[in-house]
């Protein structure tokens, strides 16, 4: 037993330096296919934006869109077959992810299935007086039972009604849990229709803990992680515009090609971005567009600005991309953790909202709210403020840690 | 037997009286022998010992204080509570090195002393013994920990710290107030979290009697539920008490982080004002002092 031992330990000992140095050869490899050029600068002001704007504009991952349509078909096969069945699906989301755009786009390209009556929520945006979701909601149903006893040539045809983001029916504050008790009352009293319902997880988790939502809605499903070929596919229409250099030998990778990848470097910066982002696609185009660099030429002015360089126009050269990496989430006091918390609850809000959730006065949050603009955590977007994706899955990390009741499985 | 001592004429003095002597001359000789000689080197050492003890424990309460903020929350507790473990080590260690440089540590040495010397030095520092042998027991005992919302002695606060002698409390009102570890003898000891991070919030409500008392604790409910401090993985109980001059409700329930105690109940009790003051809630009104009226 002694000499077996000993020939163990010997063996660990001869394989652990060779392990050690595969390792950092593997690691100054994929350093070295990644590292910027010395010349290079971040994305100027107006490249980012319009790099942005094209990533809105990008249709939906398929991957999405095939995994709501499989899981609405299958339901509302069974609910216009059956009686008495369940009759309605949540579709479960990262709080930075649009899944009221998601679902849009799947039923206006689902050919699979026939679909009955399609009745969307009247608003697009978290009406500005919380207290007047619940009559909004009273009026939008009786709309509804209204034209659908004036369609003589269907009048008893099965509704679909389609809440894009449930997180617009609610304010976490005293008077704003009524329209999610509202729409509980309407599916109870009614069920002739079939509730197509989006929400971020924190969200669903905190309206089962506080009104119960799951014994009304009971199927939820969760949007898909997605894999770096979906990414890759996904980010196409875009990047095939850009001559990306990636860095690294190419006449090497030549041989590495496969079906999906034109060459090695592209698939581990796509494993990479995936491994990083959770599969999650709007943090993963973030980053995907944090990663991007402009080399600079050889003669160029200083920038006055420190974080992106003033457009050049046609001095500049070659669009590169690093090695994609989360970047690194400020020190939070627990007020922003509050705050932060309170943002992906309900997705994206304005600032009226924001105090009322938490409590507090407008001026008081006003200038923690600018602070956290100022590090870039927190965006405006159309007078709406929201988490800046990239930090998502960090803060998620932190709040996790500080006991935040967060409801996503991981 | 033969007398040995016959023809001798001599005095022989109580036996009894001569042992204690021989005994008191024993010990005051081990003693001399146990303290070993004293040089100036040696009080150098020790004035370096000493400070760098005192600088260690200095050392080890900034550190464990500033690591307990870094972390998760859910380890503050855990890294606070390991203060006393660091201390006491290095004490002891510290301890060690100033017995051996002055002190001829061997059994028979210590044996001899601790007779004449332990009963002296037991009455002159009996609490002090107490309260260490206390703050030993109470280590593996754990009626309180450092992090820990407690009551003791009519003192309420959290435990700032856990030293050899006593604790530490920080008050409400931030005073810091010294707690013997004897106390746990004799005195009841009310722990509010007992290491956990949560500690339950109680907001005490009075209204008049007639009150609709289901929509109160509909408010009350609502009012905890939609509190950015609330922790939802915890229950969320209101309670109703009847007394005479109206109807007492108890709000309970949790924040997420117990130092956030006070200005949680205050964001309850504020909110749920205004939110009762739209609904008209009658508040009790409590019957005027009688007073002596000489007329």
């Amino acid at each position: 037993m002694p000499l077996a031992l000993g020939k163990i330990v010997e063996k660990i000992k001869t394989w652990l330096p060779k392990a050690q140095a595969e390792i950092e050869a593997r690691a100054n490899e994929l350093e070295a296919k990644f590292k910027e050029p010395e010349r290079s600068v971040a994305l100027d002001r107006e490249t980012f934006g319009d790099l942005e704007n094209k990533i809105k504009c990008l249709p939906n991952p398929s991957t999405y869109r095939t995994a709501v349509e499989s899981d609405l078909t299958e339901a509302l096969g069974r609910w216009q077959r059956e009686e008495n069945v369940i009759n309605s699906l949540v579709v479960l989301s990262s709080p930075v992810e649009p899944i009221e755009l998601i679902l849009k786009q799947t039923l206006a390209e689902s050919k699979s299935f026939e679909l009955p009556r399609i009745k969307w929520l009247p608003w697009w945006v978290r009406p500005q007086d919380n207290t007047s979701i619940c009559d909004r909601l009273q009026q939008a149903i009786a709309l509804f039972q209204e034209n659908a006893s004036q369609d003589s040539d269907r009048p008893q045809e099965r509704e679909l009604v389609v809440i894009p983001n449930l997180s617009w029916c609610f304010l976490r504050c005293v008077d704003g849990l009524e329209g999610i008790e509202r729409l509980q009352d309407l599916v109870f009293q009614d069920s002739s229709r079939f509730w197509l319902i989006g929400c971020n997880y924190w969200a669903w988790q905190y309206l089962d803990r506080v009104c119960h939502v799951s014994a009304y809605f009971d199927r939820a499903i969760s949007l898909p992680s997605l894999k770096e070929s979906e990414l890759k596919a996904w980010l196409a229409p875009i990047s095939a515009s850009l001559d990306l250099d990636r860095g690294g030998d190419r006449s090497e990778e030549q041989s590495e090609t496969s079906e999906n990848w034109t060459c090695k470097a592209e698939r581990q910066y796509f494993e990479r971005l995936v491994e990083i982002s959770d599969g999650i696609s709007s943090v993963a185009a973030r980053l995907w567009l944090h990663s991007l660099y402009l080399t600079e030429p050889e003669e160029a002015e200083e920038s006055l600005d420190g974080d992106r360089a003033e457009p050049r126009g046609q001095m500049w050269e070659a669009i590169g991309q690093k090695r994609p990496d989360l970047p690194d989430l400020p020190a939070l006091s627990q007020d922003d953790r509050y705050l932060l918390f309170s943002l992906c609850l309900h997705g994206s809000m304005a600032l009226s909202d924001l105090a009322l959730s938490l409590g507090e006065k407008e001026n008081k949050i006003k200038s923690q709210v600018q602070l956290l603009r100022r590090r870039r955590i927190i965006e405006l977007d159309k007078g709406l403020f929201r988490l800046n994706p990239a930090y998502y899955l960090q803060l998620r990390k932190d709040l996790d840690d500080n006991k935040f009741p967060l409801g996503e499985n991981r | 037997m033969p007398d040995l001592l016959s023809g001798f004429d001599v005095e022989i003095p109580n036996l009894t009286f001569l042992l204690a002597q021989t005994t008191e001359r024993d010990a005051v000789d081990k003693a001399q022998e146990i303290i070993a000689d004293i040089t100036a080197l040696k009080i150098f050492k020790a004035i370096v010992v000493v400070a760098i003890a005192y600088g260690g424990i200095w050392i080890i309460d900034r550190s464990i204080g500033w690591l307990s903020e870094r972390v998760a929350l859910r380890f503050r507790l855990a890294v606070k509570q390991s203060l006393p473990f660091w201390r006491a080590l290095l004490l002891t260690i510290a301890g060690v090195i100033l017995g051996n440089l002055f002190l001829n540590l061997s059994p028979s040495n210590v044996l001899a002393v601790t007779g004449t010397v332990a009963v002296a030095l037991g009455f002159a520092f009996k609490d002090y013994a107490s309260s260490v042998i206390a703050g030993i027991i109470a280590l593996f005992e754990s009626p309180y920990q450092v992090g820990d919302r407690v009551k003791i002695d009519g003192y309420y606060g959290e435990i700032i710290t856990y030293g050899l002698r006593g604790i530490r409390l920080q008050t409400p009102d931030d005073n810091i107030v010294t707690i013997p570890h004897n106390k746990i003898w004799t005195e009841a000891v009310s722990n509010a979290n007992k290491g956990e991070v949560e500690a339950q919030v109680i907001a005490h409500f009075y209204f008049a009697h007639g009150v609709d008392i289901e929509t109160v604790m509909a408010i009350l409910y609502r009012v905890a539920y939609t509190s950015k401090y609330t922790q939802l993985d915890l229950p969320i109980l209101v309670i109703i008490d009847e007394e005479p001059w109206g109807t007492h409700f108890k709000l309970k329930c949790y924040p997420i982080d117990a130092r956030d105690e006070f200005i949680y109940k205050t964001d309850l009790i504020k909110r749920a004002k205004q939110t009762l003051a739209k609904y008209g809630v009658p508040y009790p009104v409590l019957p005027m002092p009688q007073t002596d009226d000489p007329s």
